[in-house]
């Protein structure tokens, strides 16, 4: 009897099989439905959002719809800026679950473009926040790169105008021997001249016909800003005084919607938007790391003001429709991976990474500091020495620390495409012996690969300090007894210490926003306990 | 041998089953199109047509509704290193049906936490979020969002925001002063706004230069700042005035600046000074590579040539009575042609631009690098502190 009901019960389970997989495949309510994720390592956002999770449970929300509701717009108007350097993603917290970079904007600009919708991008400016050769080289690649994707305005922020004039003018300016509608530079700024304000090198202004529509777009770098820039090569004026001389001008064009690209605070902004209520949108460079995901309008005025957050992480659409009941839709896009990389990007972020390798560090700027620890240039109190030579005391430490990826950080660099260990942003906390937050080497920090092999990695240095005045010490018997123990005792790092300082100068928030003091205790400390 | 046959087909369904669940769960099967992703939407509809095909009216089913008076909460002005602050948001469920909290999301994962004590509300009661944020912020102002995922269907996302002032006993704007293009022979000054928020008496007494090896080429001077002028919210001030007296060498510097106070709370402030000493005369202009000296024109079409002009900039005493010449080209198909001075920036820098041309119809010729070399055009002056000037050009005509 067994053997006749067999085949029909393993038909059953069979049968039952399929069942779960088609009902778990049907969509379901969101207040049910276990949320497409994988659970533990990979909470989603970016340096600044994190999902925490209710008690018991490791579900993440599903990722927004996009665009949910929109017909086919009349014009797209693709609002971003801030970039602030963040050319790409990047940290120990994985790609996914981070937002932002040149490539994804690409490919997202290229999406919209395939539906077919009419889409204008314009940046408020602000691509970089450093000062160096590094710097003005991701500024010029940051604008090849804008220029690839079609934008068709671009603002200045107070770091883009600290650029030496030379860098400015190859990168945005513009040929004073043409008018201003024969000119394919995007870059504007109705109150900051390069070499003065009539010198013709950088327009106020520039009409956009698209969809039909006349689209009439200005940049101005507020006057709080402003006070930060020190270029005696570039005119500033009040952003007030500079847009009653431009507005008359975008009257006379015959535009049909203006728009402010403000780099000001928001209260400025919106002191702008009441002061030329012409405006439809102004852009603002205040406000949040993240954006509303709402539109706004100003107080008592009629403008939107957009606000589009920090480190170029989102982009913010405006949809222009001929529908009187909306005739403005507003859409917050989250960079994140469900767009992909752009291959154009690829390509101008590797060019990138080759010029800086060119260069080395000597050509960049980069001068090695002194440590803290040593007082003077020659005191090895501040001498690296490379991980290695701890082990011969502290082989159980080294041991487990050579399986941790600290050790193999610089490495990790070197694996990618392109390799990033020619770039001091990235090197500075993936090697032994840099500053990780002014991305310079310390004096007898690593310096390359075959020249300090050593040093290659996040050794036990870069936590306890340089040892090569231990490692004398310890291995000089004729070493005082008192600053034997003294030299130890400055090698020790407190628990307290590491948790609340060290570990977050590289687990930063752009780096690893799953870092903090509790997640030290419970995930980080026992993964290189030593 | 049927029964293992059995046995077996029954696992592969089952492991089949487990697949495809795993596979459309985790959306590794679905829409390529990254806009095409909605599982919210589908759901509701999906909520919604369930309903229907009940006989259930949409609008009589049981749904929560989430009301939220005041998602904005202003904490006015806090101490910046402050940890533990929170503030308490009411929600409101004015639906028919329990109003539930499932995620929560937020916009600094290292300063803003939000807690749920209340996961459920029933109909007409109100329940809470509790938001608590740490204040270790560079900036003036703060503002944070926490975000709670509901079921109700309107509302799928509820945002609260927390915004507000954030004080410390002592700011210095800028906290890093950029200097760019400082000539080396000239002075050149930056200032430095020092705001006190907690006294209204500050005085800078003394300051100390930490490089020791720039030292000299820097000075400070103070003036008080008028009530008027004053940082928002501070409640005295003083102005720094930043020389760099001429001697710099050319390229990068850096120098910190110690200001030490009168204030208790605050005995001193540490101000980062860089900037890029530059040449009086520097090159500039559109696929000009000031690292490598070069002006990049890539390939060149024979029909049509290429054109770029690039521009000299010259800074300081040497502008007066410069002389130009264009001495050599290599290849001799190179044009240059010095075109008028112009003097810009109140007098402070003369701009001369310099046209260089490949022709069209020129013969196929390589000057991209490597073992080909560059193209070189040598410009004479008559400063000899100049010395001449060399434009490498890396082009190529196709034949």
């Amino acid at each position: 009897m067994m053997r006749h009901a067999f085949f029909p019960l393993c038909l059953l389970i069979a049968t039952f099989g399929f069942l779960v997989a088609g009902l778990h495949s049907l969509p379901r309510s969101a207040a049910f439905a276990p949320q497409a994720a994988p659970a533990e390592k990979a909470p989603s956002g970016n340096a600044t959002s994190r999902r925490t999770r209710p008690p018991a449970e490791s579900r993440r929300p599903p990722r927004e719809a996009l665009f949910e509701g929109w017909p086919k717009p009349k014009l797209a108007l693709v609002l971003t800026g801030e970039q602030l350097g963040y050319i790409e993603p990047c940290g120990c917290a994985g790609l996914e679950n981070q937002k932002g970079g040149l490539r994804r904007r690409h490919t997202f600009l290229q999406t919209l473009a395939a539906k077919g919708w009419p889409v204008v991008a314009l940046d408020n400016g602000g691509l970089i926040s450093r000062f160096g050769v590094q710097t003005e080289i991701k500024y010029e690649t940051t604008a090849l790169g804008l220029k690839a994707m079609g934008y068709a305005a671009i603002g200045f922020g107070e770091a883009d105008l600290k650029l030496p004039a030379g860098r400015l003018l190859s990168v945005a300016g513009s040929d004073p021997s043409q008018p201003p509608e024969a000119q394919a530079n995007p870059f504007i700024s109705a109150n900051a001249g390069l070499f003065g304000l009539d010198s013709g090198f950088l327009h106020g202004y520039r009409v956009i016909e698209a969809g039909g529509m006349r689209l009439g777009v200005t940049a101005v770098i507020g006057d709080q800003a402003q006070r930060a820039i020190n270029n005696p090569d570039i005119e500033l004026a009040p952003a007030g005084k500079a847009l009653t001389k431009v507005m008359p001008e975008l009257k006379k064009s015959g535009c049909d919607y203006l728009v402010l690209l403000a780099h000001a605070t928001v209260k400025e902004s919106e002191d702008l938007a009441k002061k030329f209520p012409d405006f439809d949108v102004v852009v603002t460079a205040g406000g949040n790391d993240e954006p509303p995901n709402e539109s706004q309008t100003v107080e008592g005025g009629k403008s939107l003001l957009v606000q589009v957050g920090h480190k170029g992480m989102y982009a913010i659409v405006l949809g222009l429709f001929e529908d009187a009941k909306h005739k403005v839709r507003y859409e917050r896009v989250p960079l994140d991976d469900r767009f992909s990389d752009s291959s154009d990007m690829d390509r101008l972020l590797e060019d990138y990474q080759q010029q800086l390798e060119a260069l080395g560090w000597s050509d960049l700027g980069i001068e090695a500091l002194r440590h803290p620890r040593a007082t003077s240039a020659k005191d090895i109190a501040g001498t690296f020495i490379g991980s290695k030579a701890c082990a011969d005391c502290h082989e159980d430490a080294f041991a487990i620390w050579e399986k941790t990826p600290h050790a193999h950080a610089t490495e990790t660099l070197a694996g990618l495409k392109p390799p990033r260990q020619f770039d001091p942003e990235c090197i500075s906390c993936h090697a032994t012996g840099w500053n990780f937050q002014e991305f310079v080497p310390y004096q007898s920090g690593y310096e390359s690969l075959k020249k300090t092999p050593l040093l290659a990695g996040n050794g036990c240095e870069n936590c306890h300090g340089p040892g090569a005045a231990h490692v004398a010490a310890e291995e000089d018997a004729g070493t005082d007894e008192k600053a034997r123990q003294s030299l130890r005792e400055a090698m020790e790092l407190s628990f307290d210490e590491a948790r609340d300082k060290l570990c977050i100068s590289c687990h930063d928030l752009d780096n690893d926003p799953n870092y903090k003091p509790e997640a030290f205790d419970e995930h980080y400390w026992p993964a290189i306990k030593h | 041998m049927k029964t293992y046959w059995a046995i077996g087909l029954s696992v592969v369904a089952a492991v089949g089953g487990i697949v495809i669940f795993t596979l459309v769960q985790y959306g590794l099967v679905g829409a390529a199109d990254p806009l095409a992703i909605d599982i919210a939407s589908t759901s509701r509809a999906n909520a919604s047509a369930g309903q229907v095909a009940n006989g259930q009216s949409p609008a009589a089913a049981a749904v929560p509704i989430a009301v939220v008076d005041k998602p904005v909460f202003h904490f006015g002005r806090v101490r910046n290193h402050t940890k533990g602050h929170r503030h308490e948001f009411l929600v409101r469920n004015e639906g028919n049906a329990p109003l539930q909290f499932n995620l929560t999301d937020v916009s600094c994962t290292k300063c803003t936490y939000v807690d749920l004590p209340d996961r459920e509300i029933a109909p007409g009661k109100t329940g809470r979020v509790v938001v608590r944020w740490d204040i270790e912020k560079l900036e003036e102002t703060f503002r944070q969002s926490a975000t709670v995922y509901t079921n109700d269907p309107k509302h799928e996302k509820l945002q609260f925001v927390v915004t507000g002032d954030i004080l410390e006993p002592l700011r210095a704007a800028p906290q890093d002063v950029r200097l760019t293009g400082v000539a080396s022979a000239d002075r050149t000054t930056a200032s430095v706004l020092l705001s006190a928020y907690f006294a209204d008496d500050l005085k800078i007494e003394r300051h100390e230069f930490l490089k020791a090896d720039t030292a000299d080429s820097f000075e400070v001077a103070y003036s008080p700042v008028a009530k008027d002028e004053l940082a928002h919210l501070a409640l005295s001030g003083v102005e720094a005035r930043i020389t760099i007296k001429p001697g710099l060498p050319l390229g990068a510097f850096r120098q910190t600046i110690r200001f030490v106070t009168n204030l208790k709370e605050a005995p001193h402030i540490e101000v980062n000074v860089s900037g890029l000493v530059v040449s009086d005369i520097t090159v500039a202009g559109p696929n000009w590579d000031p690292g490598r000296g070069t002006l990049k024109l890539g390939a060149v079409n024979r029909e049509s040539g290429a054109k770029r002009t690039l521009r000299l900039m010259v800074k300081g005493p040497h502008q007066e009575g410069l002389v130009l010449k264009v001495k050599k080209r290599k290849p001799s198909l190179l044009k240059a042609t010095i075109g008028n001075f112009q003097r810009v920036n109140n007098g402070k820098t003369t701009l001369i631009p310099i046209e260089i041309e490949v022709p069209a119809k020129s013969r196929p010729v390589n000057f991209m690098g490597g073992d080909a070399k560059l193209g070189e055009i040598f410009i004479s002056t008559n400063k000899p502190e100049f010395g001449d000037i060399k434009l490498l050009v890396q082009f190529a005509v196709e034949g």
